[in-house]
């Protein structure tokens, strides 16, 4: 889903039932991440968030899902790209630092 | 630290902690280079001179674009080193490891972390996909890629009743057969070549969970004919509120959710995180997942009796993929460093459950001897205070009964032959 130049939408879904999550999830491609999650809504109702392009989103709003559009994916990714890619090799020790504390404030816990 | 490790970091990192920790921690290398020729290695870690140890094997970035599992593990491998090295305990945020605590992890826990299991994944997500989450086969017709942690021959390509399974070029793409990956023999290589791991826990993002359990459908204990390998249920698995429930053991589900709060619940005092404890499919409701790495390694044992039990745990850290900002993802390190940490330490024989290579009937019985043993000897103690069972509030000491000495030592006896190990006699710790 990443590799053309489509954008991509961070959207929520509405549907009836769990039965009409699964059959939504077989008919289209939503990306749901590494697990699709269905959501309690006000009123019973219930929600799919996921990640779809311009045109699952079209197609899904043709067969009639109520379909709340809350961000962009693609600038979510172009954000996490930044974020991803190493810029100061150099900064980093080649022994990993983790971020536990250990040493002297902890000498004596035993 | 500056940002997430590229797959040229993580290999440099695992071989500067080698350099670093000489014995204590050494790499091992796995033997099928990625279709784009990468090699990856593994570490393990433990203090040799302590003698046979139990194994656990973390794994994370199965998925390419949950890039912060690298980040954890290997912080905790530094930690848990450096802390071991220096003699001192090990803290994350308010949550604190004694000193007895890191070195009884080191010394009776062979840690065997892998820290990238999908290297061309990592590099294409870095390489300006970053949504990117399997590996990079080619498949037909132009597409590439195979979800790895839906390859692994466990109910593979299954679908729940309605679904179809998905095609090539899609995100969840299960491959052309099942364990057809490269990835997938190498995780199989690492546990078949270590025949000591007995838990693993396999860490993913998002949702901050702690998973345990199948993940193809709901658990049931009391039917063991519902499993399955049984064909007579083939086409209804997956579905979740049918008539189907999978077969697990109540001593292997009481196992999983007992371990998976422990790891909660230091997650949790480390800075107030509540991770949430899912322990069948509705983790990933509305349906069950088929071919996943946890299920199948814990379904080798029930499909060939003759193999061990590996018991498997999940973590879906934070609350964003592919990756969260750094200052967040450090702290996102401190709670699963905690987390990893507790998980370990509850493999050790001093503080865990047995570890028989148990058949689920084996396990019946050793958990209700263990049981015996624990009200027993707070019994015995004296009638004062209270005892803590695992996994549960402070319980009155009941008045002594000084005559049962005897039936404890029998019992103890009885459960370090099923077990192999003088364990039995350290659970139920009693303060009065």
């Amino acid at each position: 889903m990443t590799s053309d130049r489509q954008d991509f939408l961070d959207v929520i879904v509405q549907v009836a039932s769990a039965e009409a999550a699964v059959e939504l999830l077989s008919r289209f491609d939503v990306d749901c991440g590494c697990r699709p999650r269905l959501w309690p809504q006000p009123h019973g109702r219930k929600a799919i968030a996921g990640v779809v392009d311009e045109h699952t989103l079209a197609a899904l709003r043709d067969a009639g899902y109520a379909i709340e559009v809350v961000g962009s994916a693609s600038k979510r990714w172009q954000r996490a790209h930044a974020l991803i890619v190493r810029h100061a090799d150099a900064d980093r020790p080649a022994v990993p630092r983790g971020v536990g504390r250990y040493g002297k404030d902890l000498a004596r816990e035993s | 630290m500056t940002g997430y490790y590229d797959l040229v970091g993580v290999e440099a990192a695992m071989a500067a902690l080698e350099a670093a920790y000489p014995g204590l921690c050494v790499r091992i290398p796995l033997i099928h280079l990625s279709i784009e020729n990468r090699q990856t290695h593994a570490i393990r870690i433990n203090d040799p001179s302590a003698g046979a140890n139990h194994g656990v094997l973390i794994t994370s970035c199965l998925h390419a674009n949950e890039l912060g599992g690298a980040e954890i593990v290997l912080g905790f491998a530094s930690d848990l080193l450096g802390a071991y090295t220096a003699q001192t305990g090990l803290a994350y945020g308010q949550k604190t490891f004694t000193r007895d605590e890191v070195n009884t992890v080191m010394r009776s826990v062979d840690v065997i972390i892998y820290p990238v299991v999908n290297p061309d994944g990592r590099v294409f997500c870095q390489s300006g996909n970053p949504n990117w989450r399997k590996n990079r086969n080619p498949g037909p017709n132009g597409t590439v890629g195979v979800d790895i942690n839906r390859n692994f021959g466990f109910l593979w390509n299954h679908m729940p009743p309605g679904m179809s399974p998905e095609p090539p070029g899609s995100r969840s793409y299960a491959g052309a057969s099942a364990d057809s990956e490269r990835e997938t023999k190498n995780l199989q290589f690492l546990v078949d070549t270590h025949p000591n791991i007995r838990r693993l826990l396999d860490i993913h993002s998002d949702g901050e969970h702690v998973l345990w359990g199948w993940s193809h459908d709901e658990l049931q204990s009391t039917d063991p004919a519902m499993n399955f390998m049984n064909a007579a249920f083939n086409g209804q698995r997956g579905a979740l509120f049918d008539g189907y429930k999978e077969y697990m053991p109540a001593t292997h589900q009481a196992k999983g959710k007992l371990v998976a709060a422990k790891v909660a619940d230091a997650i949790a005092a480390v800075r107030g995180k509540q991770y949430a404890l899912l322990g069948d499919a509705n983790k990933y409701y509305p349906n069950g997942v088929f071919g996943l790495a946890t299920d199948y390694f814990y379904s080798r044992h029930l499909v060939n009796p003759t193999t061990r039990l590996i018991q498997t745990w999940g973590i879906e850290f934070g609350t964003e993929t592919p990756v969260s900002s750094w200052p967040e993802m450090e702290q996102i390190m401190a709670d699963v460093g905690a987390g990893i940490c507790a998980f370990c330490l509850d493999a050790a024989p001093k503080f865990g459950w047995p570890h028989a290579e148990v058949t689920p009937a084996w396990a019946d019985w050793v958990n209700l001897a263990a049981e015996v043993v624990r009200v027993s000897s707070s019994v015995a103690a004296g009638g004062s205070g209270t005892t803590t069972p695992r996994g549960g509030p402070p319980e009155p000491v009941p008045p002594p009964v000084p005559e049962l000495r005897a039936l404890i030592d029998q019992l103890n006896a009885l459960v370090d032959a099923l077990t192999g190990q003088s364990t039995s006699r350290d659970r139920g710790a009693t303060s009065v």
